[in-house]
């Protein structure tokens, strides 16, 4: 293993680590704009320069491997690299680079979406002289929208290149090209097309200053008002990784986290805005029971005295005429209280079943490998493993039974033979935040949670499992889903369903669920765990 | 000196193939096919001291050696692009002897193991370009290039590709870059093209009149070879003067020529007789040298000791009657408009340069100004992706530095120190 020295420490590194990587993997703050870990590398901006001995000059640490040397070679008889990054060569450089990022900067601060969380001003306000020695005209470009998700601001470029370089490796379609030469440089669309890939928004992240910006966050509100929660996105299967910003109780924007068994750097643009699925969705504020056409407001008290009128009052329970239907939207945590409860209540093997059913198509897979999937659903692998079933999908008949469903999404799924399906049913229980289709038909509907109100956990199509976070919180009078179905298994007299809190689920889960055996809460972790399954096995199931 | 790159220039039709074999040429291929290994051919060339004549003044041969062992194809490019203000020897080697080049391009493929060898030429010259094609597809009638060359089991193609009209295209990486089809942007090195060039595959680029060099060296031997030019820097050389002498043009000499023969003898002297100011030695990306300076040999070292480079050996002569600060603007828009604009350094310094000159020029200079230059200069200086950066600095460095007080008069008096030599004008030229 080489041994290097960065200012006067020792580091054990591996043989072929990256310089400028292992400095910040380090806590060494070495200023850089144009190196991104998930890109190639490009030494534009010329700002991670170190000095290295034995080395002439200054060198851009972006671009240095560390080897072993051989032994008579070593510096000071035992280093294979002697780094400085704080001489006042390296100062000097920084700061030279830095005035000339700045020549043509609008400065502009005040109104950048970026402020805040920019690298060129948490540079120029460490590294940076004060003043101004370019006194000449600036260079001007106006902005524009470049894709549905993205705007430029040029005069706030420094032509870093991330963004270029994100299209053409990881997206695998060049939609960005560096248009003009020299001075004249500007970025722009390829052949006036847009930039409309479906992971377009990644650039705005990437982008090291307030030149690409989110269309959706625009001018929205100052990042620094923004309290961020890490979650995993709810728009399909893959279950990328997230950091949501949150203001004033509400999703301001949503970017990817890094999870390298996941989603690496990045999040498609349908996650990104998935969140205003939820928008114009009208909140139930209490249980609704159904009276003439319309519903009536009824308490929590009087909702499950209703229910356990209709189903076990008076030994009136009979197992095979209730069915369950857990979903897919739904957490592992839901969706096994669903499970403790049909198996309190005895019922039979058939009468457990997932909402909504298969969702077909083909996945998206992008040059680095990112993929979309074609299954919208968060957790249907979790919700199926949780349920003990197999396959997706209401049974054929519901004719004649008492059936609980869990909505716990936000987007309509109603078709034609659901519609007919359900309406067969004799007494329909939804649980649902809006009144879906799905709860217009119920005789019963009681309120839930908005996909980003939900806490527990989900297993994402390859087995993963991850931490969801509500990021935001229930409006006050309602429950979380899962206190929800706890209550309703507890007006059905099943027992041990009152919980603390949704983590001492996860870890019931952990000791009861087969292959989640030890999937604690402490293992599921901020990164999620794998599940003890053979990948091959379930690939087949998973869509 | 006898004429070897140039021996068949003033020959009729010197660009066909006949006129070329009549005068030995494709001897040395002929004998590398037949008796040489490809390594014998690097060795031969290491041992000539055969310096590149593209500017840098790298040794060929051992260039060569760098092509690692690898199972990857390899590739030989020949830089056509000459594009350095003040040169124009490589210009006067495809017009006038396409074949020389193109017998060095394929002996040198043979030593690297190359099966495919492009040749990327100026996009300006497009007569040229006829030419070579022409010259390609009668090496291939004489059976000398393509499959099982000569029955030597041998093959090879050479692909000739049209720059587009950047300057940095020349530059080697960035050649490579646009080769591939891609923007003209060089690339970081490591890692060096001779083991990731073309496609990521090892690659060696060569100058023109490098490789026309390689032929003779097979043909004459090493010790031939060695004892024209000096110790460090071997054999013939073309030099191209330019600007205010009687005679300009390329002259073929020695390695090593002093350079006031070069102005004085082959180039005639100073027109109208007027006092000589200032040389640039090497293309416009060498500092220039005082009258003072310009004793000296036209070798590598010799105008490296002098503070400058032989460069491209593109000498611009300038009499007194020069402004030097109008003559820095004229580089510095030069380097302006051909900054590739990757890195930050060079796309934002050069052009910023170029400003404040323009700005001195038009009598709106300040004090400040100069300083602001040379710290400029330092802000970029060896701080950028490629040497264009270094290039561009050069000039403005080294003519605020020769001629400071030019530049100190045109900010105070707001107009040009020179008063025109008037009287010389009248003189016989
Ligand atoms: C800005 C710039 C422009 C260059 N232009 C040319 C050129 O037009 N022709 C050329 O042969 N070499 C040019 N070079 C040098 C090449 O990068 C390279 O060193 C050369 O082609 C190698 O050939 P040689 O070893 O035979 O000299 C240029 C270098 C720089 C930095
Ligand atoms: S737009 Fe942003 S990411 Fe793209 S080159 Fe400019 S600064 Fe870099
Ligand atoms: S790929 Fe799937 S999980 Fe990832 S952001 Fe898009 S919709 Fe969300
Ligand atoms: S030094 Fe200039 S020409 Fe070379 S890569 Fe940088 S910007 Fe381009
Ligand atoms: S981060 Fe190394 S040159 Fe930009």
């Amino acid at each position: 293993m080489p041994l290097i020295k960065i200012n006067d420490r020792e580091y054990e590194v591996k043989p072929g680590a990256q310089l400028l990587q292992t400095a910040l993997d380090n806590g060494i703050e070495v200023p850089h704009y144009c190196y991104h870990p998930g890109l190639s590398i490009a030494g534009n901006c010329r700002m991670c320069c170190v000095e290295i001995e034995g080395m002439p000059g200054l060198q851009i640490s972006c671009n240095v491997t560390i080897g072993e040397l051989p032994e008579e070679r070593k510096i000071d008889g035992k280093y294979d690299m002697v780094i400085n990054t704080e001489s006042e060569e390296v100062k000097d450089s920084r700061s030279r680079v830095l005035e000339l990022l700045l020549l043509n900067h609008p400065i502009d601060c005040p109104v950048c979406d970026q402020a805040g969380e920019c690298l060129l001003q948490d540079y120029s306000f460490e590294h940076g002289s004060a003043h101004s020695r370019f006194t000449e005209e600036k260079r001007v470009n106006p902005k524009k929208q470049l894709g549905p998700e993205v705007w430029i601001y040029p005069n706030r470029c420094i032509l870093c290149s991330r963004c270029v370089r994100f299209c053409e490796e990881i997206v695998g379609d060049p939609q960005l090209m560096v248009r003009n030469r020299g001075y004249s440089s500007i970025i722009d669309v390829r052949d006036n097309q847009p930039l409309d890939n479906k992971l377009s928004g990644n650039t705005a992240d990437i982008c090291p200053v307030g030149s690409l910006v989110s269309n959706d966050f625009l001018h929205k509100t100052r990042v620094w008002n923004l309290v961020e929660e890490d979650t995993i996105c709810m728009d399909c299967s893959v279950g990328c990784n997230l950091i949501v910003g949150v203001s004033k109780e509400k999703i301001q924007r949503i970017k990817p986290r890094l999870n390298k068994e996941v989603n690496d750097y990045w999040m498609c643009d349908d996650g990104r805005i998935g969140y205003h699925a939820a928008d114009e969705l009208e909140r139930l504020q209490s249980p609704l029971i159904k009276e003439g056409d319309g519903f009536r407001p009824v308490s929590w008290t009087e909702v499950f005295d209703f229910i356990a009128d209709k189903t076990v009052a008076n030994g009136k329970l009979s197992p095979d005429k209730i069915e369950i239907i857990g979903s897919a939207y739904g957490t592992n945590e839901e969706n096994y209280l669903l499970k403790k409860i049909a198996d309190g209540l005895s019922l039979p093997e058939g009468n457990r079943s997932l909402y909504p059913g298969e969702m077909e198509g083909d996945a998206i897979i992008f040059k680095s490998g990112f993929r979309i999937s074609p299954d919208k659903t968060p957790n249907r692998r979790g919700a199926l493993d949780m349920l003990g079933l197999k396959n997706s999908g209401l049974a054929d008949s519901l004719a004649a039974k008492i059936v609980y469903l869990l909505q716990g999404g936000v987007h309509d799924l109603m078709t034609e033979s659901v519609n007919e399906i359900l309406k067969k049913s004799e007494f329909l229980i939804v649980q649902s935040a809006y009144l879906s289709d799905e709860a217009k038909l119920a005789d019963v509907v009681l309120p839930g949670t908005f996909h980003y109100e939900k806490n527990g956990t989900m297993t994402n199509d390859r087995n993963r499992v991850q931490r969801v976070r509500g990021v935001v919180q229930t409006p006050i009078g309602v429950k979380e889903d899962w206190e929800v179905i706890a209550e309703f298994g507890g007006a059905l007299g099943i027992k041990n369903m009152s919980y603390e809190s949704v983590d001492d689920i996860t870890d019931e889960i952990a000791v009861r669920v087969n292959e989640y055996e030890g999937i604690t809460v402490e293992k599921v972790g901020s990164l999620g765990s794998d599940l003890n399954r053979e990948k091959e096995s379930v690939q087949e199931i998973a869509p | 000196m006898e004429k070897i790159l140039t021996k068949n220039i003033e020959t009729e039709n010197s660009h066909r193939i006949s006129v070329y074999m009549e005068s030995g040429g494709y001897e040395a291929w002929k004998k590398v096919l037949k008796e040489m290994s490809p390594e014998e051919v690097t060795d031969i060339v290491k041992e000539s001291g055969l310096r590149g004549r593209g500017g840098a003044g790298f040794p060929a041969g051992l260039k060569w050696s760098f092509v690692p062992k690898v199972d990857k194809p390899k590739y030989l490019v020949c830089n056509a692009d000459e594009s350095e203000p003040g040169t124009f020897k490589d210009r006067l080697l495809l017009e006038k002897d396409p074949h020389m080049m193109l017998e060095g391009i394929v002996i040198a493929s043979y030593a690297i193991k190359a099966n495919t060898a492009f040749v990327y030429i100026r996009g300006e010259f497009a007569n040229q370009t006829v030419l070579l094609l022409e010259a390609i597809q009668e090496m291939k009638e004489k059976g000398l290039l393509g499959k099982n060359i000569l029955s030597s089991g041998y093959d090879l193609e050479i692909l000739v590709t049209r720059g587009a009209g950047a300057y940095i295209c020349g530059e080697e990486t960035a050649l490579l870059t646009s080769l591939e089809g891609k923007r003209g942007y060089p690339k970081i090195k490591p890692p060096f093209p001779a083991v990731e060039g073309y496609l990521r595959s090892p690659t060696i680029v060569n100058n023109v009149e490098t490789l026309c060099c390689v032929p003779h060296i097979i043909n004459n031997g090493t010790d031939w070879f060695k004892s024209i030019g000096t110790e460090k820097s071997s054999g013939p050389k073309l030099y191209c003067v330019s600007g205010h002498v009687r005679n300009p043009g390329v002259f073929e000499l020695p390695m090593g020529v002093p350079l006031k023969e070069l102005i004085f003898d082959h180039a005639g002297g100073i027109l109208h007789n007027r006092k000589l100011k200032a040389v640039i030695p090497g293309g416009s990306s060498t500092p220039v040298l005082t009258e003072s300076e310009i004793d000296i040999n036209m070798d590598f070292d010799s105008v490296a000791a002098a503070g400058s480079m032989l460069g491209s050996a593109g000498i611009i002569v300038m009499d007194e009657n020069t402004d030097m600060v109008d003559a820095c603007y004229n580089l510095s828009k030069f380097y302006a408009h051909e900054t590739c604009g990757q890195c930050t350094p060079c796309r934002e310094g050069v052009p910023w340069m170029k400003t404040i000159l323009g700005r001195i020029t038009n009598g709106k200079g300040r004090n400040r100004d100069i300083n602001l230059l040379l710290d400029i200069c330092k802000s970029i200086e060896k701080r950028t992706i490629c040497p264009f950066g270094d290039a561009a600095v050069a000039p403005v460095k080294s003519y605020i530095e020769k001629f400071r007080e030019e530049f100190d008069y045109y900010i105070e008096h707001k107009k040009s120190m020179i008063q025109k030599n008037v009287k010389s004008l009248d003189a016989v030229n």
